[in-house]
């Protein structure tokens, strides 16, 4: 693979509390721009921890204590000067359950834009949702009920539309916390083929549990495993010939 | 228990007790709700004797020309007991007056109202049903007996008598009772009507809602989404639970003692009314708001936070809304129960004799249930039947409300 | 290895481990007698080594099918996907081997019973015996997961192209002089190319130990002592 020089997101030292609980211990990845980063391990190895530090998710949570170095393009997001709402236009997120509005899906993806003072007509608003979904993947399935209330959606189309909602506001990194746990394979499929869309634009962090969707989508892998990553490289060579014995051990399925 | 025969028996005699306690429970209901209704009917019924009216220009201070004003000023006390003269001649004095008693005290209000909305009547003929006194109506209606000696009745031998000839004419009928819902309180039974305290109930539960639901709204949101969890909101949270259970009349003690002798608020009526019913509906609004706050998953707020919502965007876009069907069912059900709540006005003075229809929430008033209390405490039977017919209105505007709070929780409540 | 959390996928794993082991044996037994029937001119092993092929060639299937099977069904990555990409080419290998031992002993059938065959100076039997131990090595390699033994076949696979050489040039010059005996000789080069191409095979095995243990191939050249014939 050839390696693209330009850095999206990096990390260094970082260290997640919950308490007087460590949660993360010294982890450190780069994140490139227009790449696939899975982030894979264990239950409570702390990935999905970590994918939150990464739009200060983690600050709704009181006890959560974050520190180590998070640049976006040269920037310290945990910085005085970071409001925490602009750093999340720039990088969005996917839940792991597709979590639309309760509104109708014209209002989930026009939401962000027009908080973020997007447009300043409805017709403006009207191309962006319509170009959002187009890219989404959604638009000729959902076209005819835009003012239809999105939770009576599939759970897959429901789970694009969340994906919808996260680029309607161009951010420039999407975390994606378990997207296709809640779906079929064929929704988790689509999801993929969607992902590797979206890859043209966007740089993405996704955190799943099915190694399998890691190997698939992804370019760069990390393994994490009781708060520390332990191996971080590229994906083919994670799945063929990993490094580390544990990392092997947790792809392979074995008691390691 | 080894044994499954004894098991399935023991279950059956349970399954009986039980059936038994709610058969009992349902006939106390039963016998109830049977007693309100066969006494209150009554209530909606009136006697009324008929009589040819002449409007005698010389017994009527205005004239046809009189404004609506002269002619609701004036007063036809003269033309009431001319009428009742003409329609029962040859009276001695002493036996008028017992005839006159027979009629309703509030014949020249009845007759004011006609000429008010009949103008160029005067100096005409007509036929007019003419409500009679609570007494005669009672005997009408059978509540009083006739067969026992006269001194223990309130008609005596020579009303029976006149009352027999009338009805032997056909003058005596029976039609619906309109001044029970049109007219405010009376002295006399036959006028006494509802909506003087209805009125004043209204605009106490208006001033109760819009004191009590922002209020109550917007510390529930507070206390669940801005505050950070810790000893001080569990030591608040302990408090508002305990604040539900309360007794009532510690908050009209409240409402006399801070709006009244502190703040200087007007005695008796609907504004202090509804405040201190609204203090006392608070704890159950916040309780219901929180519940339906918590009841709104987080991944809503995270989803709306992750596209760069503020905290008070996330709350009010996408919280509040889906919260809301909670909070107006919670909201009902506290002022249904304030609704029915006497004790509060009791202490403010929503408990007094008030005959005109309040007009707005610094009139003087009564409530629902405190007119209810009113007619209960009065002597003449005729007031029996309207404390009935009062406690099926009660209760009818409480099975509505609640109906509303169910509908609401039906149909606007989003389910997960 | 450690344990997989399913075990019926240990047992999946063993099970090819098996199969690979008794091809194993019966590849080399069929080397074995091929040179055995040449040594001793028995033309009655002949057939039975012929006939045994056809086993050689089922059990080769066998691993195949249950190699698929595992990946269909398990979809192993690392380490227990290369073990099951390895059985399968080893079983292969394994099956052309036989071939090989097959076509040895044809060819066999047809030199022994020429007079002339018993005056030929050349030590077809020792390449042979050089081969048979190259496999054997290569296989124990295989089975024990053995990197240091691999690497030592990979080495001496230039002393089967140097035995191999010898011959051949033997055979060459010995054809000039007898032009008579040219088709048996053509039969023996057969023979000896056949051989040094079971060596060849032995060498993939050892490679293909490298890939299993190591995860890829390895990325120096393969000593040859000669680059034609």
């Amino acid at each position: 693979m050839v390696e693209n020089d330009t850095l999206a997101l990096q990390t260094n030292n970082v260290y997640v509390h919950y308490g007087s609980k460590m949660a993360i211990n010294n982890v450190a990845v780069d994140f490139h721009k227009n790449q696939v980063t899975s982030l894979i391990g264990p239950s409570g190895c702390g990935k999905s921890t970590f994918l939150r530090c990464l739009n200060r998710m983690n600050d709704v949570i009181d006890i959560c204590k974050v520190q180590g170095e998070f640049h976006l393009n040269g920037i310290d997001i945990y910085g005085p000067e970071i409001q925490v709402e602009n750093l999340r236009k720039q990088v969005g997120m996917v839940f792991q359950k597709p979590n639309p509005f309760p509104k109708t899906i014209y209002e989930n993806v026009a939401y962000g834009p027009k908080i973020h003072g997007l447009a300043s007509t409805k017709s403006e608003l009207d191309d962006i949702v319509k170009d959002t979904l187009n890219r989404a993947g959604l638009y000729t399935e959902v076209k005819d009920r835009l003012d239809d209330i999105a939770t009576g959606l599939s759970g897959g189309q429901q789970q694009r539309l969340c994906i919808a909602r996260a680029i309607a506001i161009k951010p420039e990194i999407i975390l994606m916390d378990e997207p296709c746990s809640a779906l079929d394979p064929i929704a988790t499929a689509v999801i993929e083929e969607l992902i590797n869309e979206l890859k043209e634009n966007y740089t993405i962090v996704i955190v799943t549990h099915s190694m399998q969707q890691a190997a698939r989508i992804s370019d760069k892998t990390a393994y994490f495993h009781l708060g520390e990553m332990i191996e971080f490289g590229i994906t083919s060579n994670i799945f063929t010939n990993p490094n580390h014995e544990m990392t092997e051990a947790y792809i392979s399925g074995r008691i390691g | 228990m080894t044994d499954l025969s004894k098991r399935l028996a023991s279950e059956k005699r349970f399954k009986y007790f039980a059936m038994f306690a709610m058969c009992l429970s349902l006939f106390f209901v039963v016998i109830l709700m049977l007693k309100i209704f066969t006494t209150g009917s009554g209530a909606f019924i009136r006697t009324t004797i008929e009589a040819s009216v002449y409007f005698d220009p010389s017994a009527i201070e205005v004239t046809n020309e009189s404004s609506v004003k002269a002619i609701n000023k004036a007063s036809y006390v003269n033309l009431a007991d001319q009428i009742v003269k003409d329609n029962h001649p040859n009276l001695s004095d002493e036996k008028f007056i017992l005839v006159r008693e027979m009629y309703t005290r509030k014949f020249d209000f009845q007759l004011r109202d006609y000429i008010a909305s009949n103008p160029n009547i005067i100096g005409k003929t007509v036929t007019m049903e003419i409500t009679a006194s609570s007494d005669l109506d009672q005997i009408v209606k059978g509540n009083y007996p006739r067969d026992v000696p006269e001194a223990q009745r309130k008609i005596n031998d020579y009303q029976l008598s006149v009352l027999d000839s009338l009805d032997a004419d056909g003058k005596i009928s029976s039609t619906f009772n309109l001044w029970f819902f049109t007219n405010g309180d009376s002295r006399d039974p036959e006028t006494a009507g509802i909506l003087g305290a209805l009125m004043g109930s209204f605009y106490a539960l208006l001033i109760c809602f819009s004191f009590a639901f922002p209020v109550g709204l917007l510390a529930s949101i507070y206390l669940e989404e801005f505050v950070r969890p810790g000893k001080l909101t569990d030591f608040i949270e302990v408090n508002i639970n305990n604040l539900a259970a309360v007794p009532s009349i510690v908050y009209g003690l409240l409402g006399l003692g801070m709006l009244i002798g502190v703040f200087g608020m007007p005695y008796q009526v609907p504004l202090v009314g509804g405040l201190v019913l609204g203090f006392m509906t608070l704890p159950t609004i916040i309780i219901a708001s929180r519940a339906s706050l918590r009841g709104v998953p987080p991944s809503i707020r995270e989803g709306a936070l992750a596209v760069g919502a503020t905290k008070t965007q996330t709350v009010f876009h996408h919280v509040i809304p889906l919260s809301l069907p909670g909070s107006l069912t919670g909201t009902i059900i506290g002022m249904a129960q304030a609704l029915g709540e006497t004790a509060p006005l009791l202490m403010v003075g929503m408990v007094a004799f008030v005959m005109d229809i309040p007009g707005g929430a610094l009139d003087p008033a009564t409530g629902l249930p405190s007119q209810i209390y009113l007619w209960s405490e009065s002597a003449e039977r005729g007031f029996l039947e309207k404390t009935s017919a009062g406690i099926m209105l009660l209760l009818g505007f409480l099975i509505i409300m609640n109906t509303i709070a169910v509908i609401i929780r039906r149909k606007l409540e989003v389910k997960w | 290895m450690t344990q997989h959390i399913n075990s019926a996928f240990d047992a999946g794993l063993a099970d090819v481990n098996m199969q690979i082991a008794k091809l194993g044996a019966l590849a080399e037994t069929q080397l074995d007698n091929s040179l055995t029937a040449l040594k001793d001119k028995n033309i009655k092993k002949f057939d039975s080594i012929i006939e045994r092929d056809k086993k050689l060639d089922e059990l080769t299937a066998e691993v195949s099918s249950s190699v698929f099977e595992l990946i269909a069904l398990w979809s192993p990555i690392a380490y227990d996907l290369r073990s099951l990409l390895v059985a399968d080419r080893v079983g292969a290998i394994l099956e052309r081997v036989g071939d090989y031992s097959k076509n040895i002993a044809r060819r066999s059938q047809v030199i022994v019973t020429e007079e002339s065959f018993d005056r030929l100076p050349v030590n077809i039997v020792g390449l042979g015996e050089h081969v048979q131990g190259l496999l054997h090595r290569s296989l124990d390699a295989y089975m024990e997961n053995d990197l240091q033994k691999a690497m030592n076949i990979w080495e001496s696979d230039i002393d089967t192209d140097r035995l191999y050489l010898s011959i051949f040039k033997e055979i060459v010059s010995y054809m000039s002089d007898n032009p008579d005996d040219a088709k048996m000789l053509t039969h023996m080069i057969f023979i000896s190319k056949n051989l040094e191409r079971v060596g060849d095979y032995t060498t993939s095995i050892a490679k293909q130990t490298y890939f299993l243990s190591e995860g890829e191939y390895p990325d120096t050249k393969r000593p040859k002592a000669m680059t034609t014939y």
